[in-house]
């Protein structure tokens, strides 16, 4: 049997609780009415409040109610109507909370996600003894603007409007139509707001003798809109979102399995640093060659530095190989230092000075290098990278690498190169790989796989 | 003399209940009192009990309905006697 | 899946995803925007939502509204985000809200170095909010740690309907290792417990202090109220002392009663060792190399790797301290965890921090040289 709703409000925690004349009471009354004219489910909606008396309303709803922090209302609304597109999600919220709660009332507007806001404005905080707010008109007098407020009152729904917001309406608690524009603002599929102007018959109204005809006035020498300010429809976040990025989307890309299958000459935890410059591949080819190291039985780490700017500067991996666990993952001191370019020198520069003589260092032709106990092989990195593709400079010196170095099989990197890249970049990379060999004329024998 | 309400009324019904002649009434735009019932609270109490409650100050004597004290309490005491 | 080369906070992202993760708001931030780009890109697969927020306080604020809507809800973000997330993780701990929240620490304060890693928000961590109350918090060691203790993040989460940190460091989640999640046991997936009581439902209502409230969802069939203010069993306003010191007690014996079923520990106790090592996350792995060094020349050492930092994991403290003259506490900061130890240790114990906090790891010889251990 499906009875009418004539109330949402209870009094099974007696009247409400505002002070006399004050605002909130007929607002919530009109709020009530728009629900009674809706016949909403009070079990697929829930009141959400901020802080301050307005926040005091949601228990006398028969709705959920949800009472959360001062200025984040907002942002609780939209995490309920996102998870649960089904809910009506209405917000209560002061003049107060729209300051601390700025941003959130611009975003929920530019997302237009669908909740309705309702602005209890009485130009200031009353909760805490009536100090100014961003909606206190010029001149106002307050607890913390005694001598009269010499800031501004924002237009509340002209900035949401700004932001986006599709619907907006500013009235006051007084006008006997506000059930049907509260109404109307919840059937409205996006985000909508109702600045509703009040008295704060404790503070504000007292404070500046403020008249109930004084509302309109105010609004009219502030230039702010009184009634509808703006009706945009445009598509809603919820439904938007799921149309465009949802389950019809693209089907998981699951990156293949590696089973190792060559062999490798590592006896112990071996440290492999290549310095280059941003742009120069250096982050993808250590991690092709890591992966290399564990197409052929290896255990792997990669740590890789560069300056926040991504696209310019430094790029410098460390790689660690080993036939055990890798606990350790900083390499003090390398076993194999590859620089290709003058910014990795330029960054790694001390670090090349105190190379021992047991490291190896593959360094490009053409840089200026430091004094350095290494064991130095020059290759023309630049060069050979001309003549294959200018991007594939980290695949070919580490391709020398791993001829020379003999740590596992060019195979393996080759393998690595097939499977993880497109088949257009993997081309060019295994023309590299070949290149990169070929600087190296010594052959070094690797262990097969066990 | 009776007091009225004027157009200044937030109609916050905190007046209503505390006539105790129950003078005041809903009207169409604002509360409204009963100018036979209302004794401006003379025999009853040494003050003005909806003008102390109201929040916004709208009601003040009736200028179209002047009556003296002693009117008043006549008013007060034939109130009395019918209820 | 098989062998896999992945860094920390993708296994994160996994590792949510398989706890069956079904929403996720954060805010970009070096090291740890990765974790929000893979939920971005999982998520709408299954139907859910991931939504990069205006700051760090919309993003928690969108998760807990979506948890007490029903969802199991992920947020990640660094140090200086934990400053914003303060306030609303009390929110999540005066609501009761199932929430887990990834801190990859980088070096602080403040903006400090963004692609470098510490471990500076251990005690910030703990204490992040208003009022004090217990938090867990978890600390993952390598990937597969990262994606195991993620798993299991969610699952205390929902047990206890508490906030619940996963704290790692830029050298876990940005690091790339060689790992088979497939390998990664993980214990039975664990959801909140839903309400079944027909007559009037209570949010808040517990008989033991320890226990768990039952859940119902805002848009389900049972009314529900959730308040920021202290409240009763009814979740409505109270200014009654000795309903709030209950709630308080409530809320205090939920995590810490449970902390031996929260406690997750490594053990390597050694027979007749006078010098112990406690360490957790990237440096636990430093200390494990230290005691190779060790035990090569002969020397006894015990290590006690903590998973688990947050509630204290006492009982394992304290039996690892059984016989010891040396505690070792290594940490990329000035100091923290090791007041814990230090509260612990009885007198006598000698208790040595190694400590460094330039944004490079703590190498094996600086805890033996800093712990004069050979």
């Amino acid at each position: 049997m499906n009875t009418m709703i004539d109330t949402y409000l209870t009094d099974a925690l007696g009247p409400l609780p505002f002070c006399p004349g004050c605002g909130h009471d007929p607002l919530l009354k009109a709020l009530d009415k728009a629900l009674v004219k809706l016949q909403l489910d009070p079990k697929k909606t829930v009141i959400v409040t901020d802080i301050g008396c307005i926040g005091l309303a949601d228990r006398y709803f028969t709705t959920h109610g949800f009472h959360g922090l001062h200025g984040r209302s907002i942002t609780y609304a939209c995490g309920l109507k996102l998870a649960r597109p089904e809910l009506t999600v209405i917000v209560l919220k002061g003049d107060g909370g729209c300051g601390i709660g700025g941003t959130h009332l611009l975003n929920v507007a530019r997302r237009n996600i669908d909740i309705t806001l309702l602005v209890a404005n009485n130009f200031n905080y009353g909760m805490t003894g009536g100090q100014h707010s961003v909606s206190t008109p010029f001149s106002g007098i307050t607890a913390t603007t005694p001598m009269g407020n010499v800031e501004a009152a924002m237009d509340l729904c002209g900035t949401a409007v700004a932001a986006g917001a599709s619907w907006a309406y500013r009235g006051t608690t007084f006008d006997k139509d506000l059930p049907d524009r509260i109404e109307e603002g919840i059937t409205q599929p996006g985000f909508s707001m109702l600045d509703i102007w009040e008295m704060c018959t404790a503070y504000y109204m007292p404070r500046n003798q403020l008249k109930k005809k004084d509302l309109v006035d105010i609004m009219e020498r502030s230039n702010f809109t009184y009634g509808l300010v703006a009706n945009n429809p445009r598509p809603e976040y919820g439904a938007h979102y799921r149309a465009t990025y949802g389950a019809t989307a693209a089907p998981e890309h699951k990156q293949p399995a590696i089973e190792p299958k060559f062999g490798n000459n590592v006896n112990r935890q071996t440290g492999i640093v290549v310095a280059g410059s941003a742009g120069q591949k250096i982050i993808s080819a250590a991690g092709l060659m890591a992966r290399a190291s564990m197409y052929s039985g290896l255990t792997v780490t990669q740590k890789d530095d560069y300056p926040i700017t991504v696209m310019t500067g430094h790029s410098i991996s460390e790689i660690i190989v080993s036939p055990e666990r890798i606990d350790y993952t900083a390499i003090e001191v390398p076993d194999y230092f590859i620089l290709i370019s003058k910014d990795g020198l330029m960054k790694a520069r001390s670090r090349i000075e105190q190379l021992p003589s047991t490291c190896t260092l593959y360094a490009e032709q053409s840089l200026e290098l430091p004094p350095t106990r290494a064991k130095v092989i020059r290759l023309p990195m630049i060069e050979t990278a001309k003549k294959v593709n200018r991007l594939s400079i980290g695949v070919l010196a580490l391709a020398a690498f791993v001829k020379d170095a003999g740590l596992f099989a060019s195979d393996a990197f080759a393998e690595a190169i097939t499977v993880f890249q497109k088949p257009a970049i993997a081309e060019i990379n295994l023309r590299a790989l070949e290149a990169g060999s070929a600087l190296i004329h010594t052959n070094q024998e690797v262990k097969p796989c066990p | 003399m009776p007091l009225i309400i004027t157009d200044e009324c937030i109609n916050c019904d905190v007046c209503e209940p505390e006539c105790p002649n129950e003078a005041i009434s809903k009207g169409d735009e604002f509360f409204i009192i009963d100018p036979d019932k209302c004794t401006e609270c003379v025999g009853h109490y040494e003050t003005q009990q909806c003008v102390e409650v109201c929040p916004v100050d709208c009601i003040p004597p009736d200028p179209d309905h002047q009556e003296t004290q002693e009117e008043l309490l006549l008013k007060y005491e034939r109130l009395a006697k019918a209820s | 899946m098989g062998l896999e080369f992945i860094e920390g906070n993708e296994a994160i992202a996994r590792g949510a995803m398989m706890a069956n993760c079904n929403f996720f708001a954060g805010y970009p931030i070096t090291p740890s925007s990765s974790i929000l780009q893979y939920m971005l890109s999982q998520l709408p697969r299954v139907g859910a939502v991931a939504i990069q927020a205006e700051d760090e306080i919309a993003s928690i604020g969108m998760c807990i509204g979506a948890a007490m809507a029903g969802c199991k809800v992920l947020t990640a973000t660094s140090g200086p985000g934990i400053s914003l997330y303060s306030e609303n993780i009390g929110l999540a701990v005066i609501g009761e809200t199932p929430l887990v929240i990834v801190n990859v620490q980088r070096q602080g304060p403040a903006t400090g170095a963004a692609t470098k890693g510490a471990e500076g928000d251990i005690l910030f961590t703990r204490w992040c909010t208003s009022g004090g109350l217990p938090m867990i918090v978890l600390s993952p060691a390598n990937v597969a740690e990262a994606y195991e203790l993620t798993y299991r993040a969610f699952n205390l989460a929902e047990q206890y309907r508490v906030p619940v940190f996963l704290l790692t460091n830029k050298e876990v989640s940005v690091t790339r290792e060689s790992v088979d999640l497939e390998q990664v046991e993980l214990p039975p997936l664990v959801d909140r417990r839903r309400a079944t009581m027909d007559e009037q439902y209570l949010p808040y209502r517990f008989e033991a202090l320890h226990d768990v409230p039952e859940f119902s969802a805002i848009g389900d069939d049972r009314i529900t109220r959730f308040t920021t203010s202290s409240h009763d069993e009814a979740g409505y306003l109270t200014s009654n002392p000795e309903e709030i010191q209950r709630m308080i007690d409530h809320y205090a014996a939920k995590v810490e009663d449970a902390g031996d079923d929260i406690a997750l520990v490594k053990q390597d106790i050694e027979s007749g060792a006078e010098v112990l090592m406690i360490s957790y996350g990237i440096t636990s792995r430093s200390v494990a190399v230290a005691a190779k060094m060790m035990r090569e020349q002969n020397r006894k050492v015990s290590v006690l790797t903590l998973q688990s930092l947050y509630p204290v994991p006492k009982a394992a403290i304290n039996n690892a301290l059984a016989g010891i003259k040396k505690v070792v506490v290594p940490e990329m900061n000035t100091g923290q965890y090791i007041q814990e130890i230090e509260r612990l240790a009885p007198t006598g114990v000698e208790v040595i921090g190694v400590n460094k906090m330039d944004t490079t790891l703590i190498s094996p010889n600086e805890i033996i040289q800093g712990g004069g251990l050979l």
